[in-house]
């Protein structure tokens, strides 16, 4: 059987309604799907924004009393950044310092009896020996402990008498060390 | 250019000029509720999303201070002893008196004579990120071995000194070591 579509409304011309009407039909008909699509995101929303509140409000609490604990430590937090501070300022101290007695326990196991030393003057890793001694191969000896220790870079002497009368050689030298 | 368009519109159907006119009136109502309505509510939330972020950054960064001084506070327990040696070292004031209570100490016990000792004036104090320097010069006699012994003991004691120079002169028996140095305090 044939099927028969009537409808008896008189059928609504838009075109031909004016402004006025044609806004109303449009707001009737699809206007109204638009808004409630736009309430549900806004209310969509509205839920996100409470549950991102609620946390923030939850984290402020926990904050406020991390913070509490961290007041609490705050002499330990001075305590250790003046102990830090110390260990550094001491590390650099004895960097730029050095042990005197190293030097000398080197001028101990090197020199020769029979050498007298006159004078010893320690300086930024500078060893100065003013001494003296009657047997000249006494010297050549000494530098030859100097050189074989392994703990110098330079030898240099600076100066060298042999005295006729008392029958003593003489001699100033600088011994540059290595970082000891 | 109106005309154009007048013109353009006489060319549509019925059905077509219905579409057009729905098209327009409702992407004119979307983009008016999308600037009026949806954009501030979008703007409040990525600042509660952004202060949220904010608010776990800071969290976390307490926690691990927490953490560290609870660490802390178990090292300095720990290493008492250490600290207490570091605080002699390098204490907070110039203490001259345990200063040559130490020099004088340490000269009895190495059976030395301290001839001189001297702090030097303010020109010399040097300071340096709350480091105080303070030249220290004195002078020693005494056999060499007993020279010596001083020295080492001045290097062992518990004050921290920078030797910058030592002189160790022999005049017929006397031996006298000229010392300049530096000790040091904290503000």
């Amino acid at each position: 059987m044939e099927e028969i579509d009537i409808n008896l409304l008189p059928k609504t011309e838009l075109e031909k309604l004016p402004v006025r009407k044609r806004l109303f039909f449009w707001i009737i008909k699809y206007g109204r799907v638009i808004v409630i699509i736009f309430q549900s995101i806004l209310i969509l929303l509205l839920f996100y924004k409470l549950s991102l509140h609620s946390q923030i409000n939850d984290l402020s609490d926990t904050i406020e009393q991390k913070v509490e604990i961290v007041k609490s430590l705050s002499d330990t937090e001075a305590q250790t950044r003046e102990v830090q501070k110390k260990i550094a300022q001491a590390k650099d101290i004895k960097k730029s310092s050095f042990i005197p007695s190293i030097y000398i326990t080197f001028l101990r196991q090197n020199v020769p009896n029979g050498i007298a030393i006159e004078e010893i003057i320690i300086e930024n890793g500078v060893l100065k020996i003013s001494a003296r001694s009657k047997y000249t191969t006494l010297f050549g000896e000494m530098l030859e402990n100097f050189a074989s220790s392994g703990k110098t870079i330079d030898i240099i002497l600076l100066g060298a008498k042999f005295g006729s009368e008392s029958e003593d050689f003489t001699f100033d030298i600088e011994i540059k060390m290595k970082n000891i | 250019m109106i005309s154009k368009a007048t013109r353009v519109l006489s060319l549509l159907n019925k059905t077509e000029k219905k579409a057009y006119t729905i098209m327009t009136l409702s992407l004119f109502a979307i983009s008016l509720l999308s600037i009026f309505v949806l954009a501030p509510g979008i703007k409040v939330v990525a600042s509660f999303q952004k202060k949220l972020v904010e608010a776990k950054k800071a969290d976390s960064q307490l926690s691990v201070k927490i953490e560290n001084l609870v660490k802390a506070q178990q090292q300095l327990k720990k290493y008492e002893a250490e600290i207490k040696k570091l605080n002699s070292a390098i204490p907070n004031s110039l203490s001259q008196d345990i200063i040559l209570k130490r020099v004088a100490f340490i000269s009895a016990e190495s059976n030395t004579i301290v001839t001189e000792i001297k702090f030097e004036g303010d020109n010399s104090v040097k300071e340096e990120g709350g480091l105080i320097e303070i030249s220290l010069s004195f002078n020693v006699n005494g056999s060499q071995d007993n020279i010596f012994a001083f020295l080492k003991s001045l290097e062992e004691g518990d004050r921290l000194i920078k030797i910058r120079q030592v002189a160790i002169r022999k005049d017929e028996d006397i031996n006298t070591v000229m010392i300049e140095s530096s000790v040091f305090y904290t503000k």
